[in-house]
């Protein structure tokens, strides 16, 4: 107790003092009280801080983790392999439709040529025809000594007629296979038409999937950077807010200033009442003396050696 | 693993924000409430990289503090800054003779502490 430091203290003055301490002890107990309320709140708020600050940050980890297996999947590379094996079989097929259309073609030309063979086969099972009839006409001129080759003539005759019968035939089946073959040429001409744009189309479908996916990795790319932007501007936030939260740690030691300067009240209240108006002379030329000294540094200042 | 900071004030509203302010920038924090729990937490903990330390603090203060760290030769390379409400030239004159290498005056600005713990903790 200050007051018990100085004796000298007339009785009335006594009480003042006595007074006055005990003022001092409620305000510094309501001081206490207001420190402790303060600094629960500001720590619950810190921890509330810290936990917005690290969800924020999980929230674009995940999402650049998910984002990274997506950018690396080379979907360009897995299309351009299959566009590759597709325009290969493509190709393929064109070839072998192609050979299949010069194959027609080959068997008309020697189609062509058994009927102009069947045409020589014709001419000549005629000649033998008229062959086989003067020879049936001077057989019988000769009466029996040509009845032998009347029997030959009329043999050939019989012979030439099968030949024309089969060579007729075989012109038939010609011709049907002449009908026929173009038919198969205009299909392979077809399929191969068929097969080109087939191709074409696949090439575009390729081209247009590898420009969406380009397109969209572009997306991802921007979609990482604005959530690193996010994440930097509430990183920032949070400084502020702890920069406004240190008002706390201020008003403690305000308070805890204005705890001290109470004592030295009470402390300058017993000096005057001991020893009268120079005690108290004394101690504002002694406070004078102490704010000349104290040219601080300011709030917030940084300075590293 | 980030670098460890050793934050050394009785506050505790003081040692969170500090500490926020250096996790959120990749430090790992280890608290002390007073300089002689810091001189405690210096000999305990290896690897710390930067003190930083309240002057007014109950037990030890934090000038007392500074000048046991760096009597000792294990901690005498680990620099100190200084982080306080006071402001007065002589207090700064004194630290800086014990071997402080800052001093801050609160209310801090976290991106300036951050900084300033950056670049005191650069290899």
């Amino acid at each position: 107790m200050a007051s018990s430091s100085h004796p000298a203290v007339p009785p009335r003055g006594q009480t003042l003092v006595e007074s006055l301490e005990r003022h001092r002890e409620t305000i510094m107990e309501r001081i206490r009280q207001a420190n402790g309320m303060t600094e629960r709140e500001v720590l619950a708020v810190g921890n509330s801080l810290k936990l917005i600050v690290d969800e924020a940050r999980s929230y674009v980890a995940e999402s650049r983790e998910t984002l990274e297996v997506f950018a690396s999947t080379n979907v360009s590379d897995m299309l351009e392999r299959h566009g590759s094996v597709m325009s290969g079989f493509v190709e393929t097929m064109k070839t072998q439709v192609s050979a299949q259309g010069a194959a027609a073609a080959q068997a008309t030309e020697q189609i062509n040529r058994i009927v102009e063979l069947g045409r020589t086969i014709e001419r000549v099972t005629m000649e033998s025809k008229i062959l086989a009839l003067n020879a049936n006409i001077q057989a019988r001129r000769l009466g029996v000594a040509g009845e032998s080759f009347q029997v030959i003539a009329q043999e050939m005759k019989h012979f030439s007629e099968s030949v024309n019968d089969a060579n007729k035939t075989v012109q038939e089946l010609a011709r049907g296979l002449l009908n026929v073959l173009p038919r198969i040429s205009s299909l392979a001409a077809e399929m191969r038409k068929t097969s080109e744009g087939f191709s074409a189309d696949i090439n575009h479908r390729v081209t247009e999937v590898a420009h969406t996916n380009s397109e969209m990795k572009r997306g991802v790319a921007a979609s990482m950077a604005a959530g690193e932007a996010r994440l930097q501007q509430i990183l920032k936030l949070s400084y502020d807010a702890l920069s406004h939260l240190q008002f706390q740690d201020t008003v403690a030691q305000q308070l805890l200033g204005c705890q001290h300067q109470m004592h030295d009240a009470i402390n300058e209240v017993n000096r005057w009442l001991a020893s009268g108006e120079d005690g108290l002379a004394d101690a504002k030329a002694e406070e004078a003396r102490q704010v000349e000294a104290a040219t601080e540094i300011a709030s917030g200042d940084v300075m590293l050696f | 693993m980030g670098k460890k900071i050793l934050v050394v004030d009785d506050s505790a509203t003081v040692r969170q924000q500090v500490g926020l302010a250096l996790t959120q920038a990749g430090f790992d924090i280890v608290e002390a409430v007073d300089g002689l729990d810091g001189v405690d937490k210096m000999n305990q903990v290896t690897d710390i990289s930067l003190v930083i330390c309240d002057v007014n603090m109950p037990r030890m203060n934090g000038l007392e503090m500074l000048e046991k760290v760096h009597a000792d030769k294990k901690h005498m390379t680990v620099p100190v800054v200084m982080l306080t409400t006071e402001g007065q030239p002589e207090l700064v004159e004194r630290a800086k003779k014990a071997g402080a290498k800052g001093w801050i005056v609160k209310p801090f600005k976290a991106e300036l502490l951050v900084a300033a713990a950056k670049k005191l903790t650069a290899a």
